[in-house]
């Protein structure tokens, strides 16, 4: 029977997979585990911007640089205190050149866009209402569509195949520092703001051609019920 | 201002040898507002204002004259309309003349303040009282124009004579909401009146004081501030003592008597048309504009007329142009009293353009596009590109410094080079000269310019070298485009695909309905085409399927207007007929049952 042991050692992909799988079993499973005292917000919202490093091996030499801006907006519900299932939807736009015939040399003008749509799993270290900070690391699925845009061209454009994702971060709760501020938003309710940090890594895909990478991002989350 | 003082002011001050001369402040030049330069002047000091618009509050000071240079360009509006536009308050021996006071409510308030003379000025449409005289005060109003005020004077005092002024649609002329009211008719005289409310008795004008004039007073264009006079006023030599323009006795209004500005209103832009022919080249330019109809311009006994400015390639005064008539005809020609004229044999020249560097050549898809460095004096570029030499085709393009140069054939080398160009242009202005002895002459018209003569072309660029290519972009990602049709006809560059993205492109992408068709396409498309992959059977019928749409497509691609005005209407009729027979069926069924 063949195994992924038997095929050596793990892809990264399927390590995102199978963890994505095993946040999952352990979302179903986790309501057992509740904080009985402390109720988190259920849902939250994210906006976030930062960095994108494609895996594109060649990515600097038609680009200009070997990163782009990325965006993201995403929401989430808590199933209870530490596990979270969310979707987010990202963009990334850069511009450089192609190549010109076979392979020559560079040329043309290009506008390469990704949007890459993930559902994830969210493990979070999160006991009370008022912790400062809250460390998460979570795993889902992910695809992405993409446009290329070429001068005195067609576009292309299509739809990458599902692939993984991986995120880790840590938020500071911004109710511990500025109360009123939070209170100016919801008074009266459970609301939260944080801000955080977080890394991603994410494959999707197409004709072979991995259209994923490494994001670094600042994001704002606000949790309500 | 009382002019035997001041004359005794200047006499006094050159006897006991002071340095107390004279002197006139100007605005904007000296001072950036006329405010700024009353707090400045000394007693005896002029403030002469330059043409603009003015918005502030004034507070005059003793002996300190305040003139604009021409009433119909010099504009005074309030700062703080809860203010009056000039206050003088315990201030004595001033002139304040030669402005238009507008778009505000109150005018000029005089409180305590002896020996003024308000002159040559336009009070225009204000909302409140145009001249306020308060009690202690002695004011000449002469030779203003009141036009379209609630209220035009209003007098506490019998020492504030009125005289050649015109009242001109006011509401109220000469007021006086003193306790003890002063008569309207008291100290007026020489002045004209047309249709103010107070003086309209039954529809029928009327006029106060002593010899006044009661009709139309002619103006020109009130629109455009401009209050000079027609020939058919009656305002006309009608007021007294003398007119400084003229030198024959005083008309009525702000342009008689002796502070009136000589100057002309300006005439408008003219306009100029090329008029030159080709066989034999003779350039020429037809010149017109709007007469002005001040009566001193248009007097048809005695005209004045009009100079015309010209110049060839150099924009503004002093259009020190000499080409036309061959030489003759230096600017400024003196045209007459006419609103055409023609300038023969110009001989329209340019010195040609430095030369331009081409910075890059970057190949595209069928294409190349050009960067060079702008040239001096250029107004336009020509691009030069060929195979086997540059100068087998030319592109003229405008004053850019990129171009993309199309239609090329991929694989090609190509050199580019590229050249300036400057147009030989001429620029004119008009003036209107009057008819007196000075021959008093209006300020420029705005100017007009004109492109004569073929355009001068400097020496080429540099040569760059490019070969136009399809463009792969990184990543080389495939398009999924047209997914159903791919997935029935096995390859995206089968002839049948490429129709049916040409029709997507040019006949859905470019409309509201046909780009939110392509999205639901977008959409539904991959599950349609995997679904087709997986199920090989299918793909013959989705192909005969397709084809009626590809055969459509294609002739919609290769049809001009008219054969897709016809494939529409034939559409249309098929449509009515399938509904009309759609209606009928439960007819159909219920008269078979």
């Amino acid at each position: 029977m063949k195994t992924l042991r038997s095929q050596g050692k793990l892809s990264a992909l399927q390590t995102i997979q199978l963890t994505f799988g095993l946040l999952i079993m352990a979302a179903a499973t986790s309501s057992f585990a509740a904080d009985e005292v402390y109720r988190a917000p259920r849902w939250s919202l994210e906006l976030k911007g930062g960095q994108f490093e494609p895996d594109l091996e060649f990515y600097e030499q038609f680009y200009g640089d070997d990163r782009s801006t990325y965006w993201a907006v995403n929401g989430a519900y808590r199933f209870n205190n530490w596990v979270e299932l969310g979707a987010e939807l990202g963009y990334s736009r850069d511009s450089g050149q192609g190549t010109l015939g076979d392979g020559g040399s560079l040329g043309g003008k290009v506008n390469y866009t990704l949007v890459p749509l993930s559902v994830y799993v969210n493990l979070r270290y999160d006991r009370s209402f008022n912790q400062l900070f809250v460390p998460y690391i979570g795993a889902g699925i992910v695809t992405a569509w993409y446009r290329q845009e070429i001068d005195r061209q067609p576009n292309r454009e299509g739809r990458a195949d599902f692939g993984g994702s991986a995120r880790a971060g840590l938020q500071l709760l911004l109710n511990r520092l500025d109360p009123r501020g939070a209170d100016a938003v919801r008074a009266g309710e459970r609301f939260k703001a944080l801000v955080f940090v977080e890394a991603q890594t994410f494959a999707t895909e197409i004709d072979g051609i991995d259209l994923g990478g490494q994001n670094y991002l600042l994001g704002l989350r606000f949790e309500f019920d | 201002m009382n002019l035997n003082n001041r004359c005794l002011w200047a006499a006094s001050a050159l006897l006991v040898g002071c340095d107390a001369v004279a002197a006139t402040l100007g605005v904007p030049g000296d001072f950036a507002t006329i405010q700024a330069a009353i707090n400045a002047a000394a007693p005896g000091d002029t403030v002469e204002v330059s043409t603009g618009t003015y918005r502030e509050n004034l507070v005059l000071a003793d002996n300190v004259d305040v003139r604009g240079v021409e009433v119909a360009r010099t504009f005074l509006e309030a700062r703080d309309t809860e203010l009056p536009v000039v206050t003088g308050t315990g201030v004595a021996d001033l002139l304040f003349a030669n402005f238009t006071i507008r778009s505000s409510a109150d005018g000029v308030r005089l409180i305590d303040s002896t020996g003024i003379t308000l002159a040559s000025n336009v009070f225009d449409a204000l909302d409140g009282i145009g001249v306020f005289v308060g009690t202690l005060s002695s004011v000449e109003i002469v030779n203003n124009v009141f036009y379209r005020n609630n209220v035009s004077i209003d007098r506490f005092t019998t020492a504030a004579p009125v005289t050649n002024n015109i009242f001109s649609e006011n509401s109220f002329t000469v007021a006086s909401s003193s306790i003890i009211p002063i008569s309207p008719d008291f100290d007026v005289s020489y002045n004209c009146f047309y249709r103010n409310s107070d003086l309209q008795q039954s529809g029928v004008d009327a006029g106060l004081g002593t010899i006044f004039q009661v009709g139309n007073p002619q103006f020109v264009d009130p629109a455009a501030q401009d209050f000079h006079l027609r020939a058919a006023s009656i305002c006309i030599d009608a007021g007294t003592g003398n007119d400084v323009i003229d030198d024959s006795v005083a008309d009525i209004g702000a342009y008689g008597g002796e502070f009136a500005d000589a100057m002309p209103f300006p005439v408008n832009q003219p306009v100029a048309s090329d008029a030159s022919s080709s066989n034999p080249i003779v350039y020429r330019i037809d010149v017109e504009w709007d007469a002005n109809l001040d009566y001193r311009v248009t007097n048809d006994a005695m005209p004045g007329g009009y100079k015309l400015w010209y110049e060839l390639n150099q924009s503004g005064p002093p259009y020190n142009g000499d080409d036309a008539g061959g030489g003759t005809e230096p600017s400024p020609v003196p045209v007459g009293n006419v609103t055409t004229y023609t300038l023969e044999n110009l001989a329209p020249d340019a010195s040609a353009p430095s030369v331009p560097t081409l910075v890059s050549a970057s190949p595209q898809n069928n294409s190349v596009r050009l960067d060079w460095n702008r040239a001096a004096g250029a107004g336009s570029y020509r691009i030069y590109y060929g195979v086997a030499e540059v100068t087998e085709n030319t592109v003229s393009v405008g004053d850019v410094t990129s171009s993309q140069v199309t239609g090329l054939e991929n694989g090609t080398e190509y050199s580019f080079a590229v050249s300036a160009l400057v147009q030989p242009t001429y620029y004119l202005s008009v003036t209107a000269v009057d008819n007196t002895t000075n021959r008093n002459e209006s300020d420029f018209s705005a100017e007009e310019s004109i492109a004569v003569g073929s355009p001068v072309e400097g020496l080429l660029s540099n040569v760059l070298k490019a070969t136009p290519d399809e463009v792969t972009p990184y990543p080389d990602l495939p398009d999924e485009g047209c997914f159903i049709a791919t997935a029935a006809f096995g390859a995206e560059w089968m002839a049948e695909v490429r129709v049916l993205r040409q029709f997507r492109d040019r006949f859905l992408l470019t409309n509201l309905p046909g780009r939110a068709f392509v999205g639901w396409y977008y959409r539904a498309g991959p599950r349609a085409a995997h679904f087709l992959q997986t199920h090989a059977y299918i793909k013959p019928g989705v192909r005969a399927s397709l084809w009626p749409l590809i055969v459509f497509a294609a002739f919609l691609l290769g049809a001009g207007p008219v054969e897709v005005f016809g494939a529409g209407l034939c559409s249309l009729i098929l449509l009515l007929v399938l509904v009309r027979r759609r209606i009928r069926w439960p007819e159909l069924s219920r008269s078979e049952s």
